[in-house]
């Protein structure tokens, strides 16, 4: 293998704060996921164990892989990083409905005071409902994504790991926040959206992350200027390392959103063929022929 | 008996918060802040980062990246990834030792670079060699850095303050609650409390440069608009005034008395500092950071640029002229400095 490529494949960031945190999520689902297995609870389904256990283990290669330690070189590959925390690994954590999986991975006296907080009417419930309305969520979710690609935010967190932190830690809790809405998972504090509500909120989304790709993609001069301090050893410039990024928040960021919807609108569509057909006498009228639909 | 428990989840939060916040070591992925960018070091060229910023006597982590200088379709060479790299700190004070230091890649994070975590004895001035030698021969390069003693660790003060605060408050809260049902209040004692840890890591944290650089847009709003804008270019070991509106370049810098101008200062190579004693102004320019300055001069005369931050050999003789006259004589100046390109 070329020199070169194979020390940056060996680039690995280990933290153990990230491993302790993400053994301890993987393991307290386990245990909740085998306890309801057991019982022979719907909720166990083994495709939720994957989905969880993949969430967490793309998470922590975006965190501790060379995809982390490359970000600090190429600026494409610190977008290819950010697509997967706040757009591939929330999705795939809450399918699995994490909070009552987690809450039986509990021991029985914590379970119970867990669910305490979580029952109707207790402090907690309320404050969290107060804290989290969609609009708030989403307004979170869109004002981390476009503050921090402020150039000096952006320069900022790339000389200092603790402001990298923050940026990570706010971009993958309010990319939570949004996708919870989306997916519906537990707690249910809102109640549960309409599909179409849930088709609106992820598409208004689709008209700012586009903006914010083509602000990049189409920039004329280098917008992220720690990246021109930095030894450019994969032949690719500031300019077109510029670019590319741009357009991977552009394309494939975009794209997210709306395969999700996607996804939601073949639900709307399968239910409609789901319904039973109408009897023949309904709308092999006369009247039902002359203009079809406006028998009704 | 909640409140009891209440207490006791508060108190273990109070004591986990503070030790997650110094939990955070300078061992970090190679990069931090730029002090060389693409230095010449014989065959080599180096680039080097320091973390974190600024350095002190018990964390200071150096990335250095050996390169060549160009190669074939590359717009910087190929990483050098079999050299011998020095390390050689030198401080400024007389009497305390020096250090050196090989760096090897194996400690690396990143595996393109030479990274080292040092241990550095005394504050103050050091210069810092690196010495590469390898198969094409060696180099040299050197920079100097500012080591600063470890900000004082005075979180147990502030979070101490947090925790009387939301003492006395649950204490009033339950005295006009009594027989009442404590839940009531932990809504509002959870926003105070949230509110609290908010500020005070926003103060703790709004003291670093990082943190400044990125409040920077807010400069233009404070300053508002400037009349005119100089570009000033720092290198070792001169400097470089450009006057963007006409394209003039000078090495003297010319100013119109009574206006407010903006300097942007940039550095092509290492830490310079930009200073003026009669200005009262002295600003350190670090590469890859340009820094906004704004100056109004108010009376005319001839005064000295110094360079104060130590950038190299020469450093002494880094100074330029500055001439302040009146708006007239600038302009008259310019067309004629504009004439002569």
């Amino acid at each position: 293998m070329d020199p070169i490529v194979g020390a940056a494949l060996l680039s690995w960031d280990i933290r153990p704060e990230i491993i302790a945190g993400l053994l301890l999520a993987g393991g307290l689902f386990s245990m909740g996921w085998r306890r309801l297995h057991r019982r022979g609870s719907l909720l166990a389904a083994p495709w939720r164990l994957a989905s969880y256990l993949s969430g967490l283990t793309v998470l922590g290669l975006a965190l501790m892989s060379p995809i982390d330690v490359l970000a600090g070189q190429l600026f494409y590959m610190h977008m290819i990083q950010h697509l997967l925390m706040v757009m591939l690994v929330p999705p795939l954590l809450l399918l699995a409905n994490p909070f009552p999986l987690l809450l039986w991975g509990l021991p029985p006296r914590g379970r119970a005071v867990v669910a305490g907080w979580f029952k109707p009417g207790a402090g907690l419930r309320q404050t969290l409902r107060l804290l989290t309305p969609p609009g708030l969520a989403w307004l979170l979710f869109i004002g981390f994504f476009l503050g921090w690609h402020d150039p000096n935010a952006y320069n900022a967190a790339l000389t200092s790991d603790t402001v990298h932190d923050l940026e990570h830690i706010t971009f993958f809790g309010s990319a939570m926040l949004y996708w919870w809405h989306v997916i519906g998972a537990g707690p249910r504090l809102h109640g549960q959206f309409s599909r179409s509500a849930k088709i609106a909120f992820l598409l208004v989304t689709v008209p700012v992350n586009m903006a914010a790709g083509i602000t990049i993609a189409f920039a004329t001069e280098p917008l992220y200027t720690y990246y021109t301090t930095v030894p450019r050893f994969f032949g690719i410039s500031v300019m077109n390392d510029q670019m590319l990024g741009g357009i991977i928040m552009w394309i494939p960021g975009s794209m997210m959103y709306i395969i999700a919807a996607l996804v939601l609108i073949a639900g709307l569509v399968q239910r409609e063929a789901e319904k039973a057909p109408l009897p023949e006498s309904e709308w092999a009228t006369d009247e039902a022929m002359l203009a079809p639909g406006w028998e009704r | 008996m909640a409140l009891r428990k209440i207490m006791l989840v508060f108190f273990l939060a109070l004591a986990v918060i503070p030790w997650l916040g110094q939990a955070k070591l300078a061992k970090a992925h190679g990069g931090g802040y730029p002090q060389l960018t693409n230095a010449e070091a014989g065959p080599y060229r180096v680039s080097v980062w320091t973390q974190p910023q600024p350095l002190t006597t018990d964390q200071a982590h150096f990335s250095v990246a050996v390169f060549t200088p160009l190669a074939e379709g590359f717009n910087t060479g190929l990483p050098v990834l079999d050299a011998d790299v020095e390390l050689i700190l030198i401080p400024r004070n007389n009497g305390a030792a020096g250090l050196v230091l090989p760096i090897r890649r194996t400690n690396s994070v990143n595996k393109l670079y030479y990274e080292t975590d040092v241990q550095l004895p005394t504050t103050g001035h050091w210069d810092v060699e690196i010495n590469v030698s390898g198969d094409a021969g060696t180099g040299r390069a050197s920079f100097s850095i500012d080591v600063q003693s470890p900000p004082i660790k005075n979180y147990w003060v502030l979070w101490g303050s947090v925790a009387f605060v939301a003492m006395v408050a649950l204490w009033g809260a339950r005295s006009f609650h009594r027989g009442g049902d404590l839940r009531r209040i932990v809504p509002a004692l959870a926003i105070v409390v949230v509110v609290t840890a908010i500020g005070v890591t926003i103060i703790t944290r709004a003291t670093t440069p990082a943190a400044q650089a990125a409040t920077r847009p807010w400069f233009w709003f404070m300053a508002g608009r400037p009349d005119l804008v100089v570009e000033v270019s720092a290198s070792q070991w001169q400097w470089a005034f450009t006057y963007p509106d006409t394209g003039v370049t000078t090495t003297e810098l010319m100013l119109p008395a009574g206006r407010n101008i903006e300097l942007k200062l940039t550095s092509t190579d290492v830490i310079h500092s930009f200073g003026v004693p009669e200005f009262q102004l002295s600003q350190d320019i670090v590469p890859g950071s340009p820094t906004l300055v704004r100056v109004t001069p108010t009376q005319t005369g001839s005064y000295k640029v110094i360079c104060e931050a130590f950038c190299g050999v020469d450093y002494q003789d880094m100074l330029a002229e500055i001439n302040v006259v009146s708006p007239a004589d600038f302009e008259n100046w310019l067309s004629q400095q504009k004439q002569n390109d």
